[in-house]
């Protein structure tokens, strides 16, 4: 025997796909409404969980159970903490707005720090690194034994691997004199066009790649959907 | 005082930043200890903010409604939501029987219809891309995304011969990720200009 | 607003008022718009010659609006609606999909097909998974939102498949705050009962601050687990957590993203710290490309992309039972997309390419312009 809350989540589910659908058709109040029941729900998770993980294990417990100097230690993000309230509470968003800006700029702070240092340590030095390795010689002596053709076939790859990114590179590449408007001299025009074939190329696989990341979302839908199709003729039939 | 939290805003962006910057660099026992604490700050304060991020969602829908326009009824809705989930998990715990249910009844069809309708617009916008912009690059784009979808799946059960085997593995690994990379470095340079700027105070986005 | 002496005595424009709602707000009289001079102004204004040329250019602007000749009379042409030709061809793009998408879910024979070609990086991902061990402890990040859940949940069954049969224990955590409470959806799908219990540390806020802090120490990172308990104490329900002290102790590092900024995120920040630890992503195919180059750099140990990578990794003896559900309706899919961009891409071509067409295109460009 089915379960009456089983079906009504069921419909629930149902509805709210169907009601994202329909903006395929166009904007309208139902997708307006179901968007918003998703935004309110997933904001109320949130709030738990960072209540949870913030306040009472990052704040609560240590105040509680730390050490004097882990306490005193504390008072400052809860100093901080309190400063950021300034731009949200009405009446004293009006006068001390500007309260909370110490708060946004220790965290601008350690996020620009943190993105600059893995900029640098994580994504340029290493692959700087990997584009000069293109070419391992020991892997090219191994390809040359077995095979000329793959030696061709490696050495092939590893140009157009340089070429592609030194081009892509290029094809950001705009100066300007004051005075002058933007233009770029001829041969790195050139490279540029051939840079933005190669962008052309990768965002061809990306768009591919979300074209396949949301299939399967379709898919899962459609299964839904039909399950629950089959559970209203069940019902009807009994 | 207002005249001087500018300068002491950028101080503090300045200073931490510069600490917790040198810190990939010079592994001095004091400078990963300072480093670790303000990480530690930063975990805390992002914790807070989304917080008061989501408070202030609750309080500009709450406006909404107040003003009974037609955009009430939504607000309304979102602000039941909000409460309730709120309400249900705080009673029940993060991993339980009725968050599932949340996750399972109503954050997954949302989410995933968005993604399936994604589906539908992504092939709309590719099928009309030529008749709005004929170009050398949008060919290209075009006979890329083709090759790598046919490529991907078998047609009735068989994988294309050379597309497949050959030319998909190709095009991901050589020409795609060559472009994948120049995109990546142009990124992180990117990112170093405006992270400097910032840490050399010659930008405030925290000022407002 | 400026008072008016006659104000008092004609109320008569104020009851008729042209702003309806605002007679006692704005104390308008029509005899101010009915006079040619220009009203005295109580202080004096200094106005700049650009200013000055701006405000005789738009006095002889007003003053051309009452010239010109009307438009001669036209027969009404058939008004073209570009927004509904769209909306049908939209329409019919979902309808074609779902129904295709729809006959293949009730009628598949739910038989994977052979792959012709196992990428080196998956090989080497399962190498990985396969050496675990019972004293192992693996960290898992599901780092992906509700909405790629359909596509991520198969990638995760098949590195958590090997992972359960090796008896290792996952401990795992999440940057997006319904990170874990998705572990839990999958875990309840997929884990035997005899399986080891995995470890949920938690949500981990500040995005790439957040995954530097994990690096520099873990403990202080996480003090708690979901539960509100110290996993860290010798007593715990998991001893065996008592070795891990940073991140590097851990026996491998997999991530599970969506998202190409946050799998960069990871690399970044975490990878440097790792030292040999093998680090893993399971990615969806949207992200895979992006972090393509990290692979062939040698930061990253594995890789598995997207439901195509999932069906990659499956063997025959084992197949992915999440995924023999989908695989046919996905193929059909995407054979439904090419054919579209396909017949889409064609009939453009021709389209543009047919010179009487393009005149017309233009002819209704200009009416639609202003």
């Amino acid at each position: 025997m089915m379960d009456m809350t089983e079906i009504m989540a069921a419909a629930l589910g149902f509805l709210i796909t169907c009601a994202i659908f329909s903006y395929i058709l166009g904007d309208n109040p139902l997708l307006r409404l179901a968007l918003h029941v998703l935004a309110g729900a997933a904001a109320g998770y949130t709030a738990l969980v960072v209540f949870n993980t913030t306040i009472k294990a990052q704040i609560y417990e240590p105040y509680m159970h730390g050490s004097t100097e882990e306490r005193l230690l504390l008072g400052v993000p809860i100093i901080l903490g309190v400063l950021l309230l300034a731009k949200l509470v009405p009446p004293l968003s009006s006068r001390l707005i500007w309260a909370g800006n110490p708060t946004l700029a220790f965290l601008s702070g350690v996020g620009a720090a943190v993105a600059v240092g893995g900029a640098v340590t994580g994504t340029i030095l290493p692959q700087v690194w990997a584009s000069v390795n293109v070419l391992d010689p020991q892997a090219v002596m191994e390809t040359a034994r077995s095979s000329p053709w793959s030696l061709v076939e490696m050495v092939g790859n590893a140009v157009i691997i340089l070429l592609g990114t030194l081009t892509t590179l290029i094809a950001f590449h705009f100066g300007a004199r004051s005075g002058q408007t933007p233009q770029r001299p001829g041969w790195i025009n050139t490279l540029a066009q051939i840079g933005q074939g190669f962008i052309a190329i990768t965002l061809g696989v990306l768009f591919a790649g979300v074209l396949l990341a949301a299939l399967p979302a379709m898919i899962e839908r459609c299964q839904s959907a039909l399950e629950f199709i089959y559970m209203l003729l069940g019902l009807v039939i009994r | 005082m207002t005249r001087w939290i500018t300068p002491i805003s950028t101080a503090i962006a300045t200073g931490v930043g510069i600490i917790v910057l040198v810190g990939y660099f010079v592994p001095a026992a004091w400078i990963l200890d300072l480093r670790a604490l303000f990480l530690r700050w930063a975990v805390i304060l992002a914790g807070l903010t989304l917080l008061v991020g989501i408070f202030n969602l609750l309080a500009v829908h709450g406006r909404k409604v107040y003003s009974l326009n037609k955009e009430s009824w939504s607000s309304l809705a979102l602000i039941i939501a909000l409460v309730g989930t709120a309400g249900v998990i705080a009673w029940q715990q993060t991993h339980s029987a009725a968050a599932l249910w949340i996750l399972n009844w109503i954050l997954i069809p949302a989410e995933s219809s968005l993604m399936a309708v994604l589906a539908v617009i992504l092939i709309y916008a590719a099928a009309r891309l030529l008749y709005r912009r004929k170009t050398v690059f949008s060919v290209i784009f075009l006979v890329t995304v083709v090759i790598v979808l046919s490529g991907s799946v078998p047609f009735w059960g068989t994988f294309i011969p050379f597309v497949h085997d050959r030319l998909l593995g190709w095009i991901i690994s050589v020409p795609a990720m060559a472009g994948a990379r120049g995109l990546l470095l142009g990124m992180a340079l990117g990112i170093i200009a405006t992270g400097i700027r910032l840490l050399t105070g010659n930008q405030h986005p925290y000022d407002g | 607003m400026m008072d008016n002496p006659q104000d008092q005595q004609d109320d008569t424009p104020q009851k008729k008022e042209a702003v309806p709602g605002l007679e006692d707000v704005l104390p308008l009289n029509a005899a101010m718009f009915e006079s040619d001079e220009i009203l005295p102004v109580p202080f004096s204004v200094d106005i700049s010659e650009p200013q000055y040329k701006h405000i005789r250019l738009l006095e002889r602007m007003l003053a051309q609006e009452n010239e010109g000749t009307p438009p001669p009379a036209q027969p009404p042409k058939a008004e073209y609606h570009p927004d509904s030709f769209q909306r049908f061809l939209r329409l019919a793009i979902g309808v074609i999909l779902i129904l295709t998408i729809s006959i293949n879910i009730l009628y598949s024979n739910r038989s994977p097909s052979a792959v012709l070609a196992v990428p080196g990086e998956i090989t080497q991902t399962r190498m990985i998974l396969r050496g675990l061990s019972s004293e192992s402890m693996v960290l898992v990040a599901f780092d992906y939102e509700p909405g790629f859940s359909a596509e991520m949940e198969p990638l995760a069954a098949a590195v958590f498949q090997d992972i359960l049969t090796t008896q290792a224990v996952p401990v795992i955590l999440s940057t997006s705050p319904l990170g874990t409470l998705q572990a839990a959806r999958l875990m309840q799908k997929i884990q035997p009962p005899t399986a080891r219990q995995p470890i949920y540390l938690g949500y981990l806020p500040g995005g790439a601050a957040g995954l530097m802090s994990l690096t520099n120490s873990l403990r202080n990172t996480f003090p708690l687990d979901v539960d509100g308990e110290s996993p860290w104490l010798p007593d715990s329900a998991n001893p065996k957590l008592q070795a891990i002290n940073s991140i590097a102790d851990f026996a491998a590092v997999i991530v599970l993203s969506a998202d190409a900024e946050n799998a960069r995120n990871w690399l970044e920040q975490v990878q440097p710290a790792l030292n040999k630890t093998p680090f893993i992503f399971a990615l969806s195919a949207q992200a895979a490309p992006l972090i393509r180059p990290y692979l062939s750099g040698n930061q990253l140990q594995g890789m598995i992309g997207g439901v195509i990578g999932a069906h990659a990794y499956q063997e025959p003896k084992q197949p992915n039972a999440m995924l023999q559900m989908t695989w046919d309706g996905f193929a059909a899919g995407v054979w439904v997309a090419v054919a579209f961009i396909v017949c889409g891409s064609g009939i453009s071509l021709v389209l543009l390419s047919d010179p009487a067409r393009k005149k017309r295109r233009k002819q209704r460009q200009k009416r639609r312009l202003p």
